[in-house]
């Protein structure tokens, strides 16, 4: 981690924020700050509130209470639109492509915060910041993919192609919900070295909800851990103990 | 593919009800068979429902279908009627997408983001489009002879309003029911809901919009002969002079171009479907 070139505010901070659905608690009074570059991994049995945390870091959903604070400002003030993506970009399980697409436009779409409507009209009839778009995914390793219609694509390839639009994003916190859940061991490794080294290269900060402690071990440098919508535990990776997961996970080896 | 508006309820594709006997669908169509009875005898019969004489009329009539008019000036007058008829569909759905589109999307409401400024819009969009496809269009037919007159353009008008107010609806609909998660996606990148639109639903929509359009130019095939009864030309006009003057061989000989017609548009459009949902 780099600590030099720190700034006065984390990236990302949350105070006593809260989130309830239909009267059951999802977060309950989070604190959380998450400083620039840091690579954050969210640890936690399903249904502990990570992917509510990451929805509330994006602004897809508002929390009940406390706030969230993105580069110092209050996420609230902010409208959903071209300064929020800017700041925020977020991948998600499903991935969320438009499948009649075609590969090229899929991934300009991560531009169209910045674009006027005029731009992006025309985008779809010829492409535009041609230059960006190759050199995206020439990055995530498809650049012969540009003209294909999205749908005819693998699930490895369409995750590929998510990267690639959260790069033309260029926002500077990546979130990501379970990014490589859907495949096996050995191209979800692969993937995730490609997310995280597309994240180091920027300097961008990333927050990943992750099922897998090895990859968490391998790739994030902090790893939170998450029960029943509270903070279990905070740490760096290194010094994340199995005793620590088995709790967080409910697994006691010596009741067995 | 088809909209999911247009109804789903092929006897396969229903699940099986498996809850007792008033629940389930026989008790459904029983419920249906007594209505319809009711109908039948709510209705005033008279003696017979066939009028004296008119037994041999309808013999004269199908022994007709195996004599239709063949002459070399009767089929170029069908042809060329025939052709006034597609001319008419063709013309009138072209201007039904165009107004129907727009006002389709205004109607949908995607493009505010807001509940409280979408409501209106909604409704009055939704009620202009119900009033359109409300009136037959024959009787806009009338409405705009009596209007502009015996010409091709109260033809078209006439089939192109009830045929937005159609389109406009469906279309509407079909915006609606887009998944969403990707529309989302788009909403996280910094897209306006006019963006969301362009990008998203619109390219999603497509295909069901231009499935549902090519089935409503076969019904407006039909509706463009109907047409002709109130005098502006096509089948539709040709059938009603050799009707009225009994020719039943030429009605045969209309009838048989009108089918041919709409069996082409169906081979086309069947065509066009399956290469847009391949």
């Amino acid at each position: 981690m780099t600590r030099n070139g720190q700034r006065p505010y984390p990236i990302v901070r949350l105070e006593g924020v809260s989130k309830r659905y239909n009267g059951s608690a999802a977060l309950s009074s989070l604190d959380l700050e998450i400083r620039e570059g840091e690579r954050v991994a969210v640890l936690g049995p399903s249904g502990s509130g990570k992917t509510t945390l990451l929805h509330l870091v994006a602004g897809m959903e508002q929390p009940n209470d406390g706030r969230v604070l993105l580069a110092g400002l209050p996420l609230a003030s902010m409208s959903a639109g071209p300064k929020l993506s800017e700041l925020v970009g977020m991948m998600h399980q499903q991935l969320d492509l438009v499948p009649h697409l075609s590969v090229k436009h899929n991934v300009q779409a991560g531009r169209l915060g910045r674009w006027s409507l005029w731009k992006s009209l025309v985008s779809l009839v010829s492409l535009r910041e041609r230059e960006m778009v190759e050199r995206a995914l020439e990055r995530v390793g498809i650049p012969e993919k540009l003209h294909e219609r999205t749908s005819h694509l693998s699930g490895g390839e369409q995750q590929r192609v998510a990267m690639a639009r959260l790069l033309s994003q260029q926002s500077r916190v990546v979130l990501a919900d379970e990014p490589v859940a859907s495949l096996d061991p050995a191209r979800a490794e692969d993937l995730m070295h490609l997310l995280v080294s597309i994240v180091a290269e920027s300097g961008k900060t990333l927050i990943a909800s992750v099922h897998s402690t090895h990859l968490t071990r391998k790739y994030f440098s902090r790893a939170v851990g998450l029960r029943n919508g509270t903070l279990e535990f905070d740490l760096p990776v290194e010094r994340l103990t199995d005793e620590a997961l088995n709790r967080l996970y409910d697994i006691t080896p010596s009741r067995a | 593919m088809r909209p999911s508006t247009a109804s789903t309820t092929s006897p396969q594709a229903a699940p099986e009800q498996s809850g007792g006997f008033f629940r389930g669908r026989g008790f459904l169509t029983l419920l249906l068979v007594a209505a319809l009875l009711w109908s039948l005898t709510s209705l005033s019969w008279g003696s017979s429902p066939v009028h004296p004489g008119g037994l041999a009329s309808i013999g004269q009539f199908f022994q007709a279908a195996l004599r239709p008019e063949l002459s070399a000036e009767f089929l170029t007058l069908t042809l060329s009627s025939a052709w006034k008829t597609v001319a008419y569909a063709v013309a009138g759905i072209c201007l039904a997408v165009i107004l129907g589109f727009p006002l389709g999307v205004l109607a949908s409401g995607v493009l505010a983001r807001r509940w409280a400024s979408r409501i209106p819009g909604v409704a009055a969009f939704r009620f202009l489009l119900g009033c359109m496809r409300a009136v037959h269009e024959l009787i806009w037919a009338w409405f705009f002879v009596a209007a502009v007159g015996l010409s091709p353009a109260a033809a078209i008008f006439a089939l192109a309003i009830p045929y937005a107010g159609i389109l406009g609806r469906i279309y509407a609909d079909i915006l609606n029911d887009v998944p969403n998660p990707p529309l989302q996606a788009l909403r996280a990148s910094g897209a306006s809901e006019t963006k969301v639109l362009l990008y998203g639903r619109l390219p999603m929509a497509l295909p069901d919009m231009l499935s549902y359009t090519f089935y409503r130019f076969e019904c407006a095939i039909r509706s463009a002969a109907i047409m002709g009864f109130v005098g502006v030309g096509g089948l539709g006009m040709q059938i009603q002079l050799s009707l009225s003057d009994l020719y039943f061989n030429e009605v045969w000989t209309l009838l048989y171009a009108l089918v041919a017609l709409v069996l082409l548009v169906d081979l086309w459009s069947s065509w066009v479907r399956r290469y847009l949902t391949s």
